[in-house]
């Protein structure tokens, strides 16, 4: 379940941040732009303000060193409202009582462009800021938000616990009354009796599966040999499948897992690999970069995109097996891949 | 060998019983925490096989207080609860061994028996004392490899000497353990036990001893 919970919070988190993020920025951009055109208006009011002192006559100490004048001919007519800027200067022409003069006022950028570094620090700090604030409130919405999702689910996790716990009792007891049984003579070799000790099994199997499946939340992974593991698992396959060969070639390959995952993880596409065999046939299982192979003679997967699904299943078989292998291994960030032909099915686990 | 089993599940004890009854162990069964606190009152036992979930005092509560009271009966618990948290708890309650829920009824009986040889400090199923053995799983003394019945205080006696060999027994402790029979009786029963060449020696103003040393 932790896996689902941090997607859901994820996805909820940044979808909420990135819209409002993005309406902090473009707000951001368009007040730079409004604050920058003031700015330049700011300079032209202060060229006309230099150039009228000039013509009026008045006080010129106002004026620093950012200022200075010429007069120039001009022929065509300029509009009053000319101003413009080259590279370091702000230029406009004022028209004079003289045909075709006009006095050229200049003023240098300097104060412009630290006025507007000014400008650009406050905006980038408001805006990181705001940002940090929207993080944090969208950090506690999502929390909010899945808080009684999560709380359902952990309800619903906890049924399917005691439920299991419960069924504890009764497997013990089926246990027992078929030991009970076997030790009558007569029941040794009785169909019904076999056929009740088989299922028994199966449902003792499910209620271990289903155990480990429910204590991931308190998975613990160690660094563990992996091939210990698979030696086990193939020992009591061969007891059951005396007609199969097992191949393994496994020396020492330690991965971080949790070992009673693990098992029944092998424990599944193992047991798979066996059931669904041809007579005589073989199953391989080899490690080669990181990857675990488990091969087999079988009769194949007719589509293996569908293997994984709960809803998929064979003639005896719950169909519940697979879809353990494929939640326990996203817990311990396995990735399992099938390869399947008429042949043989390969089922690689990439650690 | 006397068993008192707490199990409220009516079908898991029966079996139990059931499959106990083949391996020639006698089982009290009780339901529940009162049920225990009587049956330990009447009588002692070998082992105490202990369910925790059960009705008026749980399984811990219920060794725990025993302990309390100074029972050092062996106690396996036989529970559901897998948790490590309650596995340490109940080890700390004073229990044996821990067996968890599906469990192999032959890896129980492996258990049983450890513990009880454990008991008597012995290897083996039996001890032998000179010409005399003591089964300690059937409770059964045998002379030469010949069974001899005996009545149930002087059984519970010749148990008490062979868990102690070779040890001065205070007779204070000997009679708390018979349940508190008197001294005359216990006498008498000392002496029956002569007869049968019970090699029980007098330590003066203490008690008594089985076998010199």
């Amino acid at each position: 379940m932790v896996h689902h919970k941090k997607t859901a919070f994820l996805k909820f988190f940044f979808t909420y941040f990135i819209s409002v993020a993005l309406l902090i920025l473009v707000s951001g951009f368009f007040y730079l732009q409004e604050m920058k055109s003031q700015l330049i208006k700011s300079q032209h009011f202060s060229l006309i303000e230099y150039a009228r002192t000039i013509k009026m006559g008045g006080d010129m100490s106002r004026f620093s060193n950012d200022f200075h004048n010429k007069l120039v001919f001009k022929n065509e007519r300029l509009d009053i409202r000319n101003f413009s800027q080259v590279e370091n200067e702000f230029i406009k022409y004022i028209p004079t009582k003289m045909d075709n003069r006009y006095l050229k006022v200049f003023k240098s950028k300097t104060s412009f462009i630290e006025a507007m570094k000014k400008l650009k620090l406050k905006i980038l700090f408001t805006q990181l800021f705001l940002l940090l604030i929207f993080a944090i409130i969208s950090y506690i919405l999502a929390k909010n938000a899945l808080k009684p999702l999560n709380e359902s689910i952990e309800t619903l996790d906890k049924f399917a616990k005691d439920l299991i716990h419960d069924l504890n009792t009764p497997i013990t007891a089926m246990g027992l009354n078929i030991k009970l049984l076997e030790k009558q003579e007569c029941n040794k070799n009785s169909k019904p009796f076999i056929r009740l000790k088989k299922s028994i099994n199966v449902i003792s199997e499910l209620r271990e599966t289903l155990t480990t499946l429910l204590e991931k939340k308190t998975f613990q992974v160690c660094k563990t040999d992996i091939c210990t593991i698979v030696k086990d698992v193939v020992e009591l396959h061969q007891v059951n499948y005396p007609t199969l060969s097992y191949k393994v070639n496994c020396s020492s390959f330690e991965v971080e897992i949790n070992s009673n995952a693990m098992k029944q993880i092998l424990q599944n596409i193992i047991s798979n690999a066996s059931k669904y065999n041809k007579k005589n046939g073989y199953v391989k299982i080899y490690s080669k970069n990181k990857t675990l192979y488990i091969e087999d003679s079988g009769v194949g997967i007719v589509d293996t995109t569908e293997i994984f699904n709960r809803e998929y299943s064979k003639q005896n078989s719950t169909g519940l097996g697979l879809d353990i292998v494929k939640r326990l291994a996203q817990e311990m960030n396995i990735k399992v891949e099938v390869t399947s032909n008429k042949n043989g099915s390969c089922f690689k686990l990439n650690f | 060998m006397n068993i008192l089993l707490l199990e409220d599940d009516e079908i898991l004890a029966e079996s139990l019983i059931d499959l106990f009854e083949v391996e020639d162990f006698k089982i009290t069964h009780v339901t529940d925490g009162n049920g225990v606190l009587d049956s330990t009152f009447e009588n002692s036992f070998d082992l105490y096989l202990f369910d925790v979930n059960v009705p008026v005092l749980n399984g811990f509560e219920l060794l725990k207080s025993l302990r309390e009271s100074g029972d050092s009966t062996p106690c396996i618990f036989l529970t559901a609860l897998s948790d490590v948290a309650s596995l340490s708890l109940g080890f700390d309650v004073g229990a044996d061994d821990y067996v968890k829920k599906p469990f192999d009824f032959d890896e129980l009986v492996v258990r049983i028996k450890a513990l009880i040889k454990k008991r008597y400090n012995s290897y083996k199923e039996k001890i032998r004392f000179e010409n005399l053995s003591f089964d300690l799983l059937k409770d059964e003394l045998y002379k030469d490899d010949e069974f001899i019945p005996l009545p149930p205080s002087e059984l519970k006696l010749t148990k008490l000497f062979f868990k102690n060999i070779a040890k001065t027994l205070a007779k204070e402790y000997i009679l708390d353990e018979l349940s508190n029979i008197s001294d005359g009786s216990l006498r008498v029963h000392i002496n029956k036990l002569r007869k049968l060449e019970l090699p029980i020696v007098t330590v003066k103003g203490v008690g008594y001893r089985f076998g010199s040393s």
